[in-house]
């Protein structure tokens, strides 16, 4: 019965506060764990500013560790946010920007500025966007057939603009002598290890206002999933909607990577866990894919810190290795 | 370059630059971070020709250790607090001017205080070649300058 | 009687290929209104004319004595509901949450509602005999049941017109029935108008108030069923030896199909 159950703003409340309780215990986390040993006392008299921790134990927590979280809170409620919409917009459960190489498209975009001598922000941002846009639309284009995306043409394609996009960042590392590339390969693997305040604004800037967007689309995506006519005839500007939903997406796939590189498959692993928990509802999905994305970023983050005896890993590696084994279980069990 | 590097001893081991530590006094073993790689952060361990370039010249490797070329996390490097920090890179180019500024701003960092982030040039440090010695008087200059004031 | 549709001369083209030509009708309000036709025959395609799923390339379209263009999407979708043949739910929402989601033309931007709203569409549950499906997964269910959680929905709009599109093709003849008792129902006693597309030419004959009979784009014959429904007509428009006579329920003509094997010399038999 439909009057038993709790009411949508209801839910959104209780979802919203559980999901930011289990972040601010990941930041707090992310904060204290870390390739050099701090106490837990440490940490919170640092942060509380109760007791004078000394000046590198400050500097540690304050300008590496915190920046480091907040990237990787802002960079997994992107990314989950960016997956969440592009499998609403395409129908497909499997679909995900690093899936489909619309990052490796913003990556090339990205390396192209770089070498043209641009700054990380705005000038690498604008090239890996119009990387990522650029390969969005080829790949509709080759997955579209009489307006409806196919599933499995679109993934297929998907795939394959991945691998040609990574020949072609290759083929660009391999060619160039810029000095600047030689330490690209980290960048590559999605590495949050650079991370300063500076990149907390940039993401925070964008990232945050397109996740309010998304949001306000939310029951929009809902309608949407009906079916395109149907969605048509319910009051939805389809046309408007999937375009407006499709660049803002684009433009924080691509704004992470040109911060911290490509980084996977977090689309894929937090709608997917979130939609087995919480349903199929994306007035509830975004926020929480917002937050427990956000979540999920800062616990890979801190084992890529941690797990390495020396020095640290790029956060990608460990994402990668969680989500590519899903994506496979998902795989067979959509073939089902 | 197999042996115990004969060109130093031909060259200069008399001492006549007296450029050893065991041929001057030192009040104080220079903390040093000697950076060779940027991404991810490498350094030299102390079985390296460069660890002892270190210790002949004045210094103490703080990163030493049975690692040839250890890895380093951002915040490990400013746990150790070097006192000097010196960068050469395998990447050739303007690169290392960026990196310089990297460290820049990690103003509690004692090399930051004292302005001895330092670059060097990698053709003399990064291969074992006879020109190691020239590395050698960089280095010394650069970890004890008060040593060498006046001196021509 | 007010015409709550009025379509005139519209034409419409796939690139070059033209499916509709010069077509002209209207639905009074109240009407239940039904589109028969062979397949190609353009039916579907003038169903989403009308629905506003394609723009309308020639001709006038009013509803409601207004042009559709001239109306936002919201408001349009609060006038005309649409059922498609064949609804799809990939995700698993829950029959309630499809059934909710009609109330979105009538709330904000996020769709939170009321408790009224909750009211409407528990009314509609049990009006499309659905609402012990209630907490169903949409994506479990079978043909039959999704149809009528799909024309829940669609009266959650609370709509003046609703709009089908073969909701029967793929039901069996009691959820046939059922259905079509289900808009006679809403047709009556809710005042909606129903404006359905159908193949069965035989339920198109107890239930409509007047029929359209379209063939290769182009109107054949329009009117009350007992009008339209004559051999002479049906022949025409399916190209086949058809016997058209009395139903025995009385009131209603009825349509059967001649197999060649019925056909001595090539006569049709005629008469009873």
């Amino acid at each position: 019965m439909i009057q038993n159950r709790p009411y949508i703003l209801h839910r959104l409340l209780r979802v919203s506060v559980l999901f930011l309780g289990v972040l601010m215990v990941a930041v707090f986390l992310g904060i204290s764990l870390g390739s050099t040993h701090i106490g837990f006392k440490d940490v919170f008299e640092s942060l509380t500013g109760t007791a004078d921790a000394g000046a590198t134990i400050q500097t540690i927590i304050w300008q590496i560790r915190v920046p480091r979280v907040l990237v990787a809170a802002l960079v997994g409620a992107a990314l989950s946010v960016g997956g969440l919409v592009f499998q609403a917009l395409l129908r497909n459960p499997l679909a995900e920007p690093y899936i489909l190489g619309i990052s490796s498209g913003s990556g090339i975009g990205a390396i192209l500025g770089i070498l043209a001598g641009l700054s990380r922000f705005p000038g690498v941002g604008i090239t890996a966007f119009a990387g990522s846009v650029a390969t969005l639309l080829l790949l509709l284009l080759m997955a579209s057939g009489q307006g409806m995306v196919r599933r499995n043409t679109l993934l297929l394609s998907g795939v394959m603009i991945n691998a040609f996009c990574g020949a072609l960042i290759m083929f660009l590392i391999s060619i160039t002598h810029d000095a600047r590339l030689h330490n690209i390969i980290f960048w590559l693997m999605g590495d949050l290890s650079t991370s300063s305040m500076k990149n907390v604004w940039v993401l925070g800037g964008i990232l945050l206002p397109s996740c309010a967007l998304i949001f306000l689309r939310s029951n929009a995506m809902n309608v949407l999933l009906m079916g395109k006519e149907v969605a048509h005839t319910m009051g939805i500007h389809i046309r408007w909607v999937t375009g407006e939903l499709l660049v803002v997406t684009s433009l924080m796939v691509s704004i992470t990577v040109s911060q911290c590189g490509p980084i996977g498959f977090v689309g894929l692993v937090i709608p997917h866990l979130m939609r087995l928990i919480l349903g199929p509802d994306h007035r509830i999905l975004v926020p929480s894919c917002i937050l427990s994305g956000g979540t999920y970023m800062i616990l890979c983050d801190v084992l890529a810190r941690t797990l390495p005896d020396q020095g640290e890993m790029p956060a990608g590696v460990i994402t990668a290795m969680i989500g590519a084994p899903l994506f496979i279980i998902l795989l067979k069990r959509s073939g089902r | 370059m197999r042996g115990k590097r004969p060109w130093i001893s031909s060259r200069r081991c008399a001492g006549e630059s007296g450029i050893f530590p065991r041929a001057f006094p030192v009040h104080h073993t220079v903390h040093c971070f000697f950076q060779i790689g940027i991404t991810p952060i490498i350094s030299v361990g102390s079985p390296t020709f460069i660890h002892e370039l270190i210790v002949l010249a004045g210094g103490e490797n703080v990163a030493r250790g049975p690692t040839a070329y250890p890895r380093f996390s951002q915040e490990q490097v400013v746990a150790l607090a070097p006192e000097v920090l010196i960068i050469t890179s395998m990447a050739r180019g303007g690169h290392f001017e960026e990196v310089k500024k990297s460290w820049e701003k990690w103003s509690d960092l004692p090399a930051v205080k004292n302005h001895r982030i330092l670059v060097v040039d990698s053709n003399l440090f990064d291969r074992a070649s006879p020109r190691i010695v020239d590395a050698l008087e960089t280095l010394a200059m650069k970890i004890h300058p008060e040593r060498f004031e006046g001196s021509p | 009687m007010t015409r709550i549709v009025d379509v005139r001369d519209i034409h419409h083209a796939y690139g070059e290929y033209p499916v509709l030509k010069q077509i002209t009708f209207y639905v009074e309000r109240e009407d239940f209104f039904i589109i028969i036709g062979p397949n190609g025959s353009g039916k579907t395609t003038l169903l989403k004319i009308l629905a506003g799923i394609l723009p309308r390339q020639r001709g006038e379209l009013d509803i409601l004595g207004k042009s559709p263009e001239s109306l936002s999407r919201r408001r349009l979708a609060k006038t005309i509901a649409f059922v498609p043949q064949i609804t799809t739910v990939d995700f698993p929402f829950t029959v309630a949450e499809v059934v909710l989601m009609g109330r979105s033309p009538h709330l904000g931007v996020l769709g939170l509602e009321r408790k009224s709203d909750r009211d409407i569409a528990e009314a509609a549950m049990a009006y499309t005999d659905v609402a012990h499906l209630a907490d169903r997964r949409a994506d479990t269910l079978s043909g039959g049941e999704l149809q009528r959680v799909s024309i829940a929905r669609a009266i959650c709009q609370q709509p003046r017109i609703l709009l089908l599109d073969e909701p029967t093709a793929a039901l069996d003849l009691g959820h046939q029935i059922r259905v079509m008792d289900l808009m006679e129902k809403l047709k009556e006693k809710d005042q909606l108008t129903i404006i359905m597309v159908s193949h069965d030419v035989n339920l198109a004959a107890m239930y409509a108030s007047r029929l359209l009979l379209l063939k290769a784009g182009g109107v054949v014959s329009q009117g009350v069923p007992d009008d339209v429904l004559t051999y002479q007509t049906l022949e025409k428009a399916y190209d086949c030896p058809l016997l058209v006579d009395q139903s025995p329920l009385g009131r209603f003509k009825r349509v059967t199909q001649v197999p060649r094997k019925f056909i001595p010399g090539g006569e049709i038999p005629r008469g009873h």
